[in-house]
């Protein structure tokens, strides 16, 4: 059925130029911030202080991050400016489709897995599977029984701050070459 | 020929063989690097002649590819396998038969390229056959693999175990699909070729690469730090959403390009997605890490994670990016793209891989690592070296593409002069890397003559003792 | 406990199975049930020509798409990859667009490409329609572009690169006819005047004013960006059989141009290429075909006659 959703009909609009769709780029942005700390509030994956606060509304956030992708990718779609639109409004309902076929198929298949997950026991397995790859016989190196010396933690700062740097790098370049480009009227 | 049963030989075998292939490998890659700079580097030099850039690059990326990144997480597997299930590999003789096979079909693939005969599809170059044989490889190890865990004495399966089982079934299903159905004469034409291309090629990395790499991460930090993963249940999310996302993302290849408009947005969604599974492997590095961070400056293989890490970091940093349709238009067809392949090929997954191997080595070996300086050598080398190769390619593409697009690429000579600085510095890092490889190949080899030897917790097979002791 | 263990195993097994199949369904299968994917369209090069196809299997064979690419995006930044628009007898206008599924119907593998070390290459017959250029661009591509870093083919036996060079021509928007209207008698058109003018060409005056700075700027903006000193030499003094250029007909030395043709003249060859004496391009293209207007046309003109006494 959601192939027959996805399937496009008439509109052969296939084919677009440019469109304004990046602002599906903070939509999906914004999406994946409510819907991954709904997850982590929901496993109690979070600091001790806000585990209570986390189970409570960690399934709402996940829904409102859900919700932001769907509604989002509709208005984008849908009713976003594009630049040649063949068959204009035909694409508009084919659009809307695929956005909810993709979404629907989504749902289904995170339902099922978590569904045949919670029925085989998998999601009680329990932390205590991590010790497993300690206990198995294959010795570990010599730096598995150092005893930490004060100050060493520093060290953690190291790779954060070239991640930190290396994103900043990044972002800066590619804005830098954006700004000069509408800069210049291109 | 008699193929050895020896425990642990077949890994042992492969993480050799594999080695060489990355001498190879990395070879071709410097000398393609150079042909950029000095394009008349072989011309009217009799047989060299014919080695132009374009027969070079598909050697390249294959032989480093498949020679060395997949013969290392042949060995890896065949290593980790068997502790994750707390019993010997199912057949060492299939896997030294492995080995062989391996060897062989990696000449080919170099010797095929060599001579022209390419299907014309990137990362997909191989003819008909030498692609059913490397399905037939994959199915050899996938085989060897589930088998041993079919007979699993370990009854809950860790994190890296779903990983590696996930990418041994979901590989060989990547590969038919992507190269046609192994339908001998490619009849997809048009877009449609190019689409299923790029569904191969961006999902070798995510069905193939990335797992293996990554539960390799899982099972190594743990045994350098003495600590257990962070958050046992953040993994398996990681590895949920990384089966799940990175399917539909091959498009993102083909962005502002010929394809369908709902396509693109598809796989430019599913990419922005990405973003996701690299905080959940982060998560639990720096959780794992915490308190125990004096381990890294005594230990090298330790360095190469945390350098790996970051590195993942900033690939799945770029890749999403780098998919918005806005960011492509700079992007797409420029050096930047270059970078960001090394990055997660060489600067993620070789550096763990050679993580995994100075810590797999000693212990199928018996000998230690033979000279710890020179695996310092190695890994400063190696780090200064790639920096300076993906930093200046990443510049450099962004010089291209701002000059494309504020001239609507009018006068495309002006970028290439501009790039000629960049293909410098990049060969300089090349050759850094390269040398830094040769490093390590001596060091491994000697180990194996004169390593001292290395102590293990108990004699005989480790992994049946610890079966016994029911661990 | 057994049965457990199994479940897990196999369920991990059939989920990630399952997962791949959801995203081959979306981004393989789909695609394929989608015509517009399949049918060539009018401007889909065909490769029926033995030689053509020769020469494609020949730019694969060498690696060709790994430096070049074969789309225009459908953004701004490839405006110069895009094929003239051309109006048909009929009134539609082709060309001047990104490429679309049709154009490549025929192409197998499709040649898409994934870097530009070199430039786009779908119509690059329209930019570069000789084939005298093409062969000694393979055979040296320092002699046509000194700052090209494009590997020499010059090891290629004669009927491989007349067979790349043939495909390269088919390389354009197949919907647009190549036409070009002048033709000269002789070997050398230095030789020919004005006499041979066709009536829209007779009386037509140049709107600038010989020297007009304006219109020098605008000339050598142009003649940067349409690569006119590829033929013509760096040094406008156009090419022979001694620096690189195989076959006459010669491109033609500018100064002399100036001396001898009248602006008319010369606004004419720049607008309509010319044509060899057994009828077939010479390669000179035909501007008023390329997305070269009037003024733009004249300024070349002006700035071409500006080179006399020089």
């Amino acid at each position: 059925m959601f192939v027959a959703i996805q399937v496009p009909q008439v509109a052969h609009a296939e084919h677009m130029s440019g469109g304004t769709n990046d602002l599906m780029g903070l939509y999906g942005g914004a999406s994946l911030l409510l819907g991954f700390g709904g997850l982590l509030g929901m496993l109690g994956l979070v600091p001790r202080r806000w585990r209570r606060l986390g189970r409570r509304w960690g399934t709402w956030l996940l829904v409102a991050g859900v919700t932001v992708l769907a509604v989002g990718g509709y208005q984008i779609s849908v009713k976003g400016k594009v630049e040649e639109v063949l068959g204009g409004e035909a694409y508009g309902r084919m659009a809307a489709q695929q956005i909810i076929g993709t979404l629907g198929a989504f749902v289904l298949f995170w339902s099922g897995v978590y569904y045949l997950a919670r029925r085989a026991g998998v999601l009680n397995m329990g932390e205590s599977v991590k010790y497993s790859v300690l206990r198995n016989g294959d010795p570990a190196d010599r730096t598995a029984s150092r005893v930490a010396r004060p100050g060493e933690q520093r060290l953690m700062w190291i790779p954060f701050a070239a991640m930190g740097v290396l994103a900043l790098f990044f972002t800066t370049g590619v804005l830098i070459v954006l700004y000069r480009l509408s800069a210049a009227g291109v | 020929m008699v193929f050895s049963n020896a425990e642990g030989s077949s890994s042992r075998n492969f993480y050799y063989t594999a080695v060489l292939w990355m001498a190879i490998g990395m070879s071709f890659g410097l000398f393609a690097a150079c042909l950029l700079i000095w394009p008349d580097l072989v011309k009217a030099v009799p047989i060299l002649e014919y080695f132009t850039f374009g027969r070079v690059r598909p050697v390249h990326t294959n032989l480093v590819m498949f020679g060395w990144l997949s013969g290392a997480y042949f060995a890896t597997l065949f290593y980790m396998v068997p502790r994750l299930a707390g019993v010997k590999l199912y057949s060492e003789r299939l896997g030294n038969f492995t080995v062989l096979f391996h060897n062989l079909l990696m000449t080919s693939y170099g010797v095929v390229l060599l001579f022209g005969r390419t299907m014309g599809r990137e990362y997909a170059e191989q003819p008909w056959i030498n692609k059913m044989l490397t399905v037939v490889m994959f199915g050899l190890v996938g085989y060897n693999v589930i088998m041993t865990f079919a007979n699993r004495k370990e009854k809950e399966l860790y994190v890296s175990a779903w990983y590696m089982l996930g990418a041994v079934i979901t590989t060989p299903v990547v590969y038919i699909i992507g190269n046609q159905f192994l339908f001998p004469n490619n009849p997809i034409a048009g877009v449609n070729d190019s689409v299923a291309n790029w569904f191969y090629g961006h999902n070798i990395l995510g069905y193939w690469f990335t797992p293996v790499g990554i539960g390799a991460v899982y099972y190594l930090l743990p045994k350098m730090t003495g600590a257990p993963v962070w958050s046992h249940r953040l993994s398996m999310i990681g590895f949920w959403v990384i089966f799940f996302v990175y399917g539909p993302t091959g498009a993102h290849h083909l962005v502002n390009g010929p394809v369908p408009y709902w396509l693109q947005t598809v796989a430019i969604a599913f990419s922005v997605t990405l973003i996701i599974p690299v905080w959940t492997v982060l998560t639990n590095f720096y959780g794992t890490l915490n308190g125990r961070w004096g381990a890294v400056k005594e230990s090298v293989p330790l360095k190469f994670l945390v350098s790996a890490m970051v590195f993942y970091f900033i690939t799945c940093f770029q890749g999403p990016m780098q998919a918005l349709r806005s960011v492509s238009a700079i992007t797409h067809f420029t050096n930047w793209v270059v970078g960001h392949a090394h990055l997660a090929l060489l600067g993620t997954f070789s550096f763990i891989m050679f993580a995994s191997i100075y810590y797999a080595l000693p212990r199928l070996t018996g000998r230690e690592i033979w000279s710890a300086k020179l695996m310092e050598w190695h890994y400063w080398l190696s780090l200064i070296g790639f920096t300076l190769f993906f930093v200046s390619l990443t510049i450099g593409g962004l010089v291209q593409g701002s000059h494309w697009a504020l001239n609507q690429s009018n006068s495309f000579i002006t970028s290439v002069i501009q790039q000629k600085p960049y293909h410098i510095a990049r060969a300089v890092g090349g050759t850094m890397i390269l040398s830094a490889q040769f490093l390590f190949i001596y060091n491994i080899f000697r180990s194996a003559v004169a390593g001292k030897a290395f102590t293990t917790a108990s004699s005989g097979s480790q992994v049946e003792s610890a079966a016994a002791t029911g661990a | 406990m057994k049965n457990k263990l199994e479940k897990n195993a196999a369920l991990l097994g059939l989920g990630a199975f399952l997962l791949l199949m959801f995203s081959v369904t979306i981004t393989v299968v789909l695609p394929m049930l989608q015509d517009d994917l399949y049918v060539a369209d009018a401007a889909a090069p065909v490769y029926d020509d033995a030689n053509v196809a020769l020469g494609r299997e020949i730019y694969k064979r060498e690696g060709c798409f790994y430096c070049h690419t074969q789309q225009v995006r459908t953004i701004d930044n490839d405006n110069a990859f895009r094929a003239p628009a051309t109006k048909l007898k009929d009134g539609t206008v082709v060309g001047d667009r990104p490429t679309r599924p049709g154009d490549y119907a025929n192409d197998n593998p499709a040649l898409l490409g994934t870097e530009r070390t070199g430039p786009d290459l779908k119509y690059v017959a329209h930019r570069l329609p000789s084939k005298d250029w093409h062969i000694a661009h393979l055979i040296d591509p320092r002699s046509t572009e000194p700052n090209s870093i494009m590997p020499s083919f010059a090891h290629l036996p004669a009927e491989e690169l007349d067979a790349l060079a043939d495909y390269l021509l088919s390389l354009r928007d197949w919907s647009i006819p190549i036409v070009t209207y002048a033709k000269y008698p002789g070997k050398d058109i230095l030789d020919a005047g004005d006499e041979l003018l066709p009536e829209d060409y007779q009386g037509v005056k140049n709107p600038y004013k010989p020297g007009d700075p304006a219109a020098l700027a605008r000339a050598e903006q142009l003649i940067k960006d349409k690569g006119c000193l590829a033929c013509h030499g760096t040094d406008m003094r156009g090419k022979n059989s001694t620096n690189g250029w195989a076959n006459p007909p010669f491109p033609t030395d500018w100064y002399k141009a100036a001396e001898k043709h009248s602006e008319q003249f010369i606004y004419w060859i720049i607008s309509e290429g010319t044509l060899k004496e057994d009828g077939t391009a010479s390669g000179m293209p035909a501007w008023r075909q390329n997305g070269v207007s009037e003024e733009d046309r004249w300024a070349l003109v002006t700035y071409i006659k500006n080179l006399k006494g020089k």
